[in-house]
C-alpha cells in the first residue's frame, strides 16, 4: 500500500504556476499579503482566552467551530505593541504546517494576482526583525506589499519524536 | 491479487495474529497457575495452528517452520506422550516470544536472531523427541512437491506412523473467496502436508459465466503423509468452515461408516451446501489400501469437526471489529451533544419561571441520559490494560536472557479498563521503565542479592488500579533502589547542581527525571545513553498523567504512573477569576473555604501561607501566576487542591462557578503544549475555558529549584515537600 501512496503524484499545482494569489490586509500603514492557499476563512475579531507564559504577541486561543485555534498578533510580533483589538479588527484563519492558526491584523483589503517574477527579493538590510519571514516584496498600483511566509513566521512547535 | 487488497488481507492476519497470541500466552498462564486441563492445551495448540494456517497462506515460510515444530511439541502434550514440566513450560512460553518475534518480523521487518530461533527450535525438537528426518518431511516444502515424500522416505521410520495415502475433496461455499481466501494457496500449503495429486473438478464453467461467490465444485487432492487425519483437519480450521472438506484415510474400512456420517452432519449446519458433495462421496467413499496403519480412534472426532468448526462460527457475533476512527467520532459528537445540553440547560434555567416543573424535570432527564450516553461511547473505547501488560513478560524474559539475570515479573491488575489511546501509549513508557528495572534496578548477580538478604531471583511487580477517575500503574522492583550518593556526584559532574547545594532525598532521587541524566556508567545496549526517565517522564505528561517514584536505597524502587481514565472528558469545577474562567480538574479538588483578607499571612521572603485548622497551607494566586490583569479587589475563596507531591496547595480564585463535565480539547493540535495548562474546553457560552494543571503550574513557576522548601517547613507545615509556592507570591 505504501509503495502505491508514494507513487501517487503530488496535490496538482495551481493551474498556472507562474501566477500565485495573495490575499493582502493592513496592519497600521503596511500591506501585508499572505497565499491565498492558506487561508480558511476571515472573522471578526472577539476576545481570545489567553495563554500562561506564551510570547507576547500570542493572544490566547479561540474557539472555531470546536476546535481550539491560538491567534497571533502580526503588529506585536513586528513592532511589538500589541493591538488594540476592537470589533473592527479581523482574525485570518490560516493553515500552517498541518495547524489552524489565527492572526490578528487591523483589516483584510484584497486579492491580488501576482505573477512570480514580478516577486522581489528583499534587501538583507531592510531593518525588518525577522526577514526569513518575508517571502518578497510586490508592487501594485497603490503600494507595495509584502509577502508573508506564515509557516516561518509562526512556525508549528518541534514535534517529540521520542 | 492486486497489492493493496492482499496488503489489506495481511492486516487482517496480523490483526488475527495479535489476538491469538494473547490467547496463547492466558493458555500459558493458565498451566502455570496449575490448570492442565486437555481445553486448555488444546486451545493452545489451536491458536499456533492458526498462525501457521495463515501464515503458509502469505508464503511467510520461516513462521510456518517454526510454528509447525512448535505444534508438533503442542500435539504431543495434549496426546499425553509429553509431561508437562516447569521446563517444559518455560521452554514453551519462549517459544511463544519467538513466535510472536517471527509474527513481528513478518509483518514489520524487524531482525530476529537466527541463533536464538535455533536454540528454541532445538530444545523443543529436543524436549518432543521430533525426529530431524520427520521434521524435514513436514517442513515446508519447496516448488517440487512431488518428489519431497519420497526422497523423505529414505529416512528412519520405524516407530514414526506409516505413511499411507490419504484423498481429500475439497469444495468451496460461499463467502470463501470474499474473506480473501484463495484455493490455489490452501492447495499449495498443503504441500508440506505431503501433497503427491490434484485433480480440478471436472469441468469449469467459461470464464464469462465464472461466478467468483457461487460454490465449487469439488476438487480432489491425494497426499501420502503419516499425519493423522485431525491433523489434516486442523489445518483447514482457519478456514472457519468456508471450505468443505472430506478427508480419507486409507487405515480401516472399519473406520467407513463413520466418514459416511460426516457429510450429512455437515450439511445440517451449513446453509448452502455444495451441490453435488453427497454424489462425489459416495463416488469416492472407499480408497483402496495401500499401506495401512492401526485404527486410530482420533478418527472419530475428526469426522465431528465440521459441527463443532461452524460451532465457533458464532463467536463473530460477539464482538465486533470497528474501526477506531469511527468511535472517536462518535466521541466527538457526544462531546458536541454534552455543551449543547449544557447550554440548553443554562438557557432554560435563565428564560423559564423557576415553576415549570415539566420543563425542569425533561431537562433533568436529558441531562441523565446524556451522562448515560457518554458514559456508554466511552465504555466502547476502554480496553483492559492487559494488552500493553501481556508484552511485558516477554521483555523481561527477553532482557533476562541478554543480561543475565535471574528475574520474574508479576503481574496484576491486568483487567483494569483504560481508554484505548491511553493504552496505546502505555508501552512505550512502560517499556522503558522495566528496562531500567532490569538493568540497574536489579542487583547484576545473585550473589550480591543473596548477601544483601534477598532471594537470588529479582522481582519486578507491574500492576493496576483504579483510583477514582484516574488509574495508577506500579512498577516496583525489589532491587538495588537508586544510589543518592552516586546520583548527587552525577548530577554535579553534570553541572545540574552546585556542589554546595543542599538536596533533600527527595530530590536528589527526582533528579533521575532531569533531561539527559542516566546513572549507568557504562553505555548498555539495553537502557542505552541519553534516553532516560525525561522520557517517560515527558511522556506520562503529555498524556495528562504524571510519574513519582519511590526509592529505598538498597531494597526496592517503585515508580507510580497517575494517569486519567480518558483522555476525552473530564469533570471538573469551574472558576471564575475576573472575567475569566478556568476548570481545575475535580479529582484533585479538596474543598473550597472563604477566605478573609486578614487570614493571609506573610513568610520572610514573600511567601504567603493560609492557616487552617492548625496548618499552614502554601497560597497559590491564580491571577498573579497567570499573569492575569490586577484587580482591585482581593481574591474571597480558595480552593484547596491536593498538588499531589507539593501537598495541598490553597488556589486563590474570585469566584466559584460549580462542578460540571467537560470535553477536553487539545491545545497541542493547532498550537503546542503549554506548562501548566492541561488542555481547554468550551464553555456554555462558546468561550474557551482552559483547564489547569495545579501541580504543574507550580513546577513551571518554580524559580530556583528548592529555594524555600528549608522555609516552610520553618513556618510549620505539616509535609516537609520540596513545595515553594509560597516564595513566588
Amino acid at each position: 500500500m505504501t509503495a502505491m501512496d508514494i507513487a501517487q503524484p503530488e496535490p496538482a499545482a495551481p493551474a498556472d504556476a507562474a501566477t500565485r494569489q495573495f490575499v493582502t490586509f493592513l496592519v497600521g500603514e503596511r500591506i501585508y499579503g499572505v497565499d491565498i492557499m492558506q487561508v480558511r476563512e476571515i472573522r471578526q475579531w472577539i476576545p481570545a482566552t489567553p495563554l500562561p507564559n506564551q510570547p507576547h504577541f500570542t493572544r490566547g486561543v479561540l474557539n472555531l467551530r470546536g476546535t481550539i485555534v491560538p491567534v497571533h498578533d502580526l503588529r506585536a510580533k513586528f513592532a511589538g505593541a500589541l493591538t488594540d483589538a476592537t470589533e473592527n479588527h479581523v482574525v485570518l484563519i490560516a493553515s500552517v504546517g498541518g495547524q489552524t492558526i489565527g492572526v490578528l491584523v487591523d483589516a483584510v483589503s484584497d486579492i491580488i494576482s501576482v505573477d512570480t517574477s514580478e516577486i522581489r527579493p528583499v534587501p538583507d538590510n531592510a531593518g525588518e526583525a525577522d526577514i526569513s519571514a518575508l517571502l518578497g516584496l510586490v508592487s501594485t498600483e497603490d503600494a507595495m506589499v509584502v509577502l508573508l511566509d506564515l509557516a516561518t513566521l509562526f512556525p508549528p512547535p518541534d514535534r517529540d519524536e521520542d | 491479487m492486486p497489492t493493496d487488497e492482499m496488503e489489506e488481507y495481511q492486516a487482517i492476519f496480523f490483526a488475527e495474529c495479535a489476538d491469538l497470541l494473547v490467547d496463547l500466552q492466558d493458555r500459558f498462564d493458565e498451566m502455570a497457575d496449575g490448570a492442565v486441563e486437555p481445553e486448555t492445551i488444546n486451545a493452545a495448540f489451536r491458536a499456533v495452528h492458526s498462525i501457521k494456517g495463515g501464515a503458509s497462506a502469505f508464503g511467510f515460510d520461516g513462521l510456518v517452520g517454526f510454528a509447525h515444530v512448535f505444534e508438533t511439541t503442542l500435539d504431543r502434550l495434549r496426546s499425553g506422550t509429553l509431561e508437562l514440566t516447569q521446563e517444559l513450560l518455560g521452554l514453551l512460553q519462549r517459544a511463544g516470544d519467538i513466535i510472536a518475534l517471527l509474527v513481528e518480523q513478518a509483518r514489520d521487518g524487524i531482525d530476529v536472531p537466527q541463533d536464538r530461533i535455533d536454540r528454541v527450535l532445538g530444545e523443543l525438537r529436543e524436549a518432543s523427541g521430533i525426529e530431524a528426518a520427520e521434521e524435514c518431511e513436514d517442513a515446508p516444502a519447496g516448488d517440487a512437491p512431488a518428489a519431497e515424500p519420497e526422497a523423505s522416505e529414505a529416512g528412519p521410520e520405524e516407530d514414526a506412523a506409516a505413511e499411507r495415502e490419504v484423498r481429500l475433496r475439497l469444495a468451496i461455499r460461499d463467502g470463501f473467496h470474499r474473506r480473501g481466501h484463495d484455493l490455489l494457496r490452501v492447495i499449495r500449503g498443503l504441500r508440506e502436508f505431503g501433497l503427491t495429486g490434484v485433480e480440478p473438478p471436472d469441468s469449469f464453467p467459461p470464464p464469462a459465466e465464472f461466478d467468483l461467490h457461487a460454490p465449487g465444485d469439488t476438487w480432489q487432492l491425494k497426499l501420502v503423509t503419516a499425519l493423522p487425519v485431525d491433523e489434516i483437519a486442523a489445518y483447514f480450521d482457519v478456514y472457519d468452515g468456508l471450505i468443505e472438506v472430506e478427508i480419507d484415510a486409507d487405515e480401516a474400512s472399519g473406520q467407513e461408516p463413520a466418514r459416511d456420517d460426516a457429510p450429512p452432519a455437515s450439511a445440517q449446519t451449513q446453509d448452502h451446501p455444495p451441490e453435488g458433495s453427497g454424489a462425489d462421496g459416495a463416488q469416492h467413499a472407499v480408497a483402496p489400501a495401500q499401506k495401512r496403519a492401526a485404527p486410530k480412534p482420533k478418527d472419530a472426532e475428526a469426522a465431528s469437526r465440521p459441527v463443532k468448526r461452524s460451532g465457533d462460527g458464532e463467536r463473530t457475533v460477539k464482538s465486533l471489529r470497528v474501526d477506531i476512527s469511527r468511535i472517536d467520532r462518535l466521541v466527538n459528537l457526544v462531546g458536541e451533544i454534552v455543551i449543547t445540553q449544557a447550554v440548553l440547560a443554562q438557557k432554560l434555567s435563565e428564560n423559564s419561571p423557576s415553576g415549570d416543573l415539566e420543563l425542569g424535570h425533561a431537562v433533568e432527564n436529558m441531562a441523565r441520559h446524556t451522562r448515560e450516553l457518554q458514559d456508554s461511547v466511552m465504555a466502547i473505547r476502554a480496553q483492559p490494560i492487559k494488552s500493553v501488560f501481556q508484552r511485558m513478560p516477554r521483555l523481561v524474559r527477553d532482557l533476562a536472557d541478554t543480561l543475565q539475570k535471574d528475574v520474574r515479573i508479576q503481574l496484576s491488575g491486568e483487567q483494569t479498563e483504560v481508554d484505548t489511546t491511553v493504552i496505546e501509549e502505555l508501552a512505550e513508557p512502560l517499556t522503558h521503565m522495566l528496562r531500567n528495572s532490569m538493568d540497574h534496578g536489579i542487583e547484576p548477580t545473585a550473589e550480591e542479592r543473596i548477601a544483601a538478604g534477598k532471594p537470588a531471583q529479582g522481582t519486578i511487580h507491574l500492576s493496576a488500579e483504579h483510583r477514582g477517575e484516574r488509574v495508577i500503574i506500579t512498577v516496583a522492583d525489589d532491587g538495588r533502589g537508586i544510589d543518592r550518593e552516586k546520583v548527587r556526584a552525577k548530577a554535579i559532574e553534570r553541572g545540574l547542581i552546585s556542589p554546595d547545594d543542599n538536596l533533600g532525598n527527595e530530590e536528589i532521587d527526582n533528579l533521575i527525571f532531569h533531561p539527559g541524566f542516566s546513572t549507568a556508567n557504562e553505555i548498555s545496549s539495553v537502557s542505552g545513553r541519553g534516553v532516560g526517565m525525561d522520557v517517560v517522564q515527558k511522556k506520562i505528561q503529555s498524556l495528562g498523567g504524571r510519574c513519582t517514584l519511590k526509592n529505598q536505597p538498597g531494597k526496592s524502587l517503585s515508580f507510580e504512573i497517575t494517569l486519567p481514565l480518558t483522555l476525552a472528558i473530564l469533570d471538573g469545577m469551574a472558576i471564575g477569576i475576573g472575567e475569566e474562567r478556568f476548570i481545575l480538574p475535580l479529582s484533585s479538588v479538596v474543598e473550597a473555604v472563604r477566605v478573609e483578607q486578614a487570614q493571609i499571612q506573610l513568610l520572610p521572603g514573600g511567601g504567603q501561607v493560609l492557616p487552617l485548622r492548625g496548618q499552614y497551607v502554601p497560597i497559590l494566586s491564580l491571577r498573579e501566576t497567570l499573569g492575569l490583569k490586577p484587580s482591585s479587589h482581593r481574591e474571597e475563596m480558595a480552593i484547596l487542591v491536593d498538588a499531589e507531591s507539593n501537598g495541598l496547595v490553597a488556589v486563590l480564585v474570585d469566584e466559584l462557578l460549580g462542578q460540571r463535565q467537560v470535553v477536553l480539547k487539545s491545545l497541542e493540535a493547532n498550537y503546542q503544549r503549554v506548562e501548566g495548562v492541561s488542555g481547554a474546553t468550551i464553555l456554555g457560552d462558546g468561550r474557551v475555558a482552559l483547564i489547569l494543571d495545579i501541580p504543574a503550574l507550580i513546577r513551571s513557576t518554580r524559580i530556583p529549584p528548592r529555594a524555600a522548601g528549608a522555609k516552610i517547613a520553618a513556618a510549620g507545615m505539616m509535609t516537609p515537600s520540596p513545595s515553594s509556592i509560597g516564595a513566588l507570591q
